[in-house]
């Protein structure tokens, strides 16, 4: 435990987010300290504390929590998500919580609503904000330095992936949605903040009524002269390297992972030359995302101010997320693909 | 009544298949047993139960394979999983009066190059050491043993397996499309593969066979094919993949030899790891150990530099330096894959499991095609735009 750390913070969750990514994040900064981790499965959440050699109580619930603490990690399956948040709001604890912040819209807009009432702080776990290449991203696509955006694709895909301990990813009661909700609702949360919410969408997908595992999106935003369009595909059956490119009236933006710290830019004038950007006067950070993310939430707990992804951002992601649901298309897909004539 | 049927594996690419066709077939009851839940998203899709299972842990073993009348094992894992967990679920098998046990192997137990005579099944098995084709090898003797005893048995022996959502397709893509790919003598050796539905048949004939005596058996496509014809049906799919260089198999073999992955004599590389700078740096942590390294250090100095030069290249070997050329980067494990030269017959599964193709290659290619275009928005302009950055 780090005692000097004046940030008291339990952990909600001991699956494999929470020791992958947001216990070491906690060890690993010098703002927090880390009073409990909260789990069903006491078992569990003793031996995650044991691989980092933390010596950290364990609770079966939030009530069950012997000291007072300052902030919340929510890092449940989906569906506890937002009521979790909730209680956790209700007894006066800010909350970041883990993407998508809530499964239902309605579950969303209350977090929205009680945060805003008690004057708590909300931040969602979308962690890849923190990176460089998203932020000079954003400040490319902003300044309008390389002249309009024209179109934006992107895909990101790997066959199987992320292996949550209770397979809630395999439920759709549990998950709320499949590559969609776990993969996409990053690149769905980058496109609110770039561009705000898209004029017209098409989405389809290969559900059969689980969690989809492959899904097209196609969006568009009204403009003056012509539309700006834009394409993105996610999978868990189809390797796909992930990239985002962003074509401007000067060339093309390209992000190939969003967790990098800079971006590559094509001139349209020269494609055979390649240039690297990052944004100036940053010192290299060595923090992982997760530990930005958390220490982002830990000053805006202090300083009062708005967290990078604040609850009514984390609503609109939810928002689109359940707008393209609720429009979903079925992919078309070869009939022998999936059914092999065995006689 | 439906028969009860435990798909051992199921999220991998055979036994989702597998699901999927035998799904709407009331001969059968599918009960899909996966390891873990990254790799089953597109099972979990289907929105049917998907039940856990450890091979290693002989408890849920048994609560599995309780009153289930067919076993399928399509796992895969670690040498553990594939050894002693194997080993757990033929002894659960037996234990619990299972009629029919079907395993897939490979044809990669007959080696990499495959032994002149694997045609047929009768080849003798000749697996690089310590490679998965051993690995397969070795679990084809534990089913064949169990078989003995009285398992109902039957192995399929597929090779490289196509159709819709084949990794193997996908590879051999983006290998030529990096550039890391070549025809050897202009693609004209025989390509083994399977298109996934036809060993999805097998797979349920064997089910239903009576031979069951844990004979191996080849499934593979019945016609012809070649590595350039494979990569023709692939082209449309892939930019400038109409332009695959090839060069001489010969020089190929040359430059990267023939066989696959090699035996290591483990013993000398364990004594030049003991003498390695890393493990010497991390002992000297220990004092101990420091005035060890410090006294030999010494007494090896008294004997000479020479000496202490030849002691050196006795343990460690010369040093290597490896030719580097412009185009080093090869997938050269895949490109050797067009030396193994034999084509596997189907006679003996035509025989005993009355198993025929019912996908030609073009129709099994095109299915392919189908699939990868309908997942990347039928090659939409938006989509070029990600490809031909």
């Amino acid at each position: 435990m780090n005692n000097n750390a004046d940030f008291q913070l339990i952990i909600v969750g001991a699956g494999a987010i929470t020791q992958a990514a947001h216990l070491p994040a906690a060890l690993a900064s010098p703002l927090v300290n880390v009073v409990a981790i909260v789990d069903t499965d006491l078992v569990r959440a003793r031996r995650i504390c044991a691989v980092y050699g933390a010596d950290i109580p364990v609770s079966p619930s939030i009530d069950a929590v012997s000291t007072s603490f300052d902030g919340a990690i929510v890092a449940t399956p989906n569906h506890l998500h937002a009521p979790m948040t909730k209680t956790l709001l209700e007894r006066g604890v800010p909350v970041l919580v883990e993407k998508p912040m809530a499964v239902e819209e309605s579950e969303a807009e209350e977090i929205v609503a009680i945060a805003a009432a008690r004057g708590l702080i909300v931040s969602v776990g979308y962690h890849t904000r923190h990176s460089g290449a998203c932020r000079v991203l954003k400040h490319c696509v902003a300044s309008g330095r390389f002249g309009e955006t024209l179109r934006i694709a992107h895909q990101d895909g790997s066959i199987g992936g992320w292996s949550p301990v209770s397979a809630y990813n395999l439920n759709m009661k549990t998950a709320g949605g499949g590559v969609l909700t776990s993969t996409g609702t990053h690149f769905i949360d980058r496109l609110i903040w770039f561009w705000g919410m898209p004029d017209q969408i098409q989405y389809s997908d290969d559900s059969r009524g689980g969690p989809e595992s492959h899904c097209i999106l196609r969006f568009s935003y009204r403009r003056k002269q012509r539309a700006l369009e834009g394409l993105a595909i996610f999978s868990k059956v189809m390797g796909l390297a992930e990239n985002t490119i962003i074509e401007t009236e000067e060339g093309l933006l390209i992000m190939q992972r969003d967790s990098a710290e800079d971006i590559l830019f094509r001139p349209r004038s020269d494609v055979r030359l390649s240039y690297r950007i990052v944004l100036q006067g940053i010192a290299p950070d060595r923090r992982s995302l997760y530990q930005r993310q958390l220490e982002d939430f830990v000053n805006a707990c202090r300083g009062g101010e708005q967290p990078c992804v604040n609850a009514e951002t984390g609503l609109q992601s939810v928002r689109l997320l359940n707008k393209l649901y609720a429009t979903r298309q079925a992919l078309i897909q070869p009939e022998s693909a999936s059914t092999a004539e065995v006689t | 009544m439906s028969v009860r049927l435990a798909i051992i594996g199921a999220s991998g690419f055979v036994g989702s298949t597998l699901v999927e066709s035998l799904g709407n077939q009331s001969e059968f009851e599918v009960l899909p047993y996966i390891h873990g839940a990254g790799r089953a998203a597109r099972l979990a899709r289907l929105g049917a139960p998907l039940h856990s299972v450890n091979l290693l842990d002989r408890s849920s073993l048994s609560q599995a394979i309780k009153s289930v009348d067919y076993v399928v094992n399509c796992s895969r894992g670690n040498n553990q999983v594939m050894l002693e967990g194997l080993e757990n679920l033929l002894d659960t098998c037996r234990r619990e009066g299972v009629q029919r046990f079907v395993h897939l192997s490979s044809v990669a137990v007959y080696g990499d190059p495959p032994h002149p005579q694997s045609a047929d099944e009768v080849a003798p098995t000749q697996p690089v050491p310590a490679s998965y084709g051993a690995l397969k090898l070795a679990q084809d003797q534990k089913v064949q043993k169990a078989a003995k005893a009285g398992l109902p048995s039957v192995i399929l022996c597929p090779p490289n397996i196509t159709g819709p959502y084949s990794d193997y397709l996908c590879d051999i893509m983006s290998s030529i499309e990096s550039g890391r790919f070549r025809l050897l003598d202009d693609g004209r050796s025989a390509v083994n593969i399977v298109d996934v539905r036809d060993l999805v048949t097998a797979i349920v004939l064997a089910l239903r066979s009576q031979v069951t005596n844990g004979q191996r058996l080849f499934i593979c496509d019945a016609e012809p094919v070649t590595w350039l014809d494979l990569c023709k049906e692939l082209a449309p799919l892939i930019r400038q993949g109409d332009a695959i260089a090839s060069i001489p198999a010969e020089e190929f073999v040359d430059r990267y030899g023939g066989s696959g992955q090699q035996f290591q004599n483990k013993q000398s590389n364990a004594l030049k790891h003991l003498v390695s700078d890393g493990v010497r740096a991390a002992l000297q942590v220990h004092p101990t150990w420091a005035q060890i390294e410090k006294r030999l250090r010494r007494l090896v100095g008294m004997l000479g530099n020479r000496i202490e030069e030849r002691l050196q290249l006795t343990i460690a070997g010369p040093i290597k330096v490896p030719r580097i050329t412009v185009q080093e980067s090869l997938e050269v494990n895949l490109i050797r894959q067009q030396l193994r030269g034999i084509r596997h017959s189907i006679n003996r599964a035509r025989e005993q499991l009355s198993y025929e193709p019912n996908y030609t290659f073009r129709q099994s290619m095109a299915d392919f095609r189908h699939w990868h275009n309908g997942f990347c928005d039928g090659r939409s302009v938006l989509w070029q735009l990600l490809v031909n950055r």
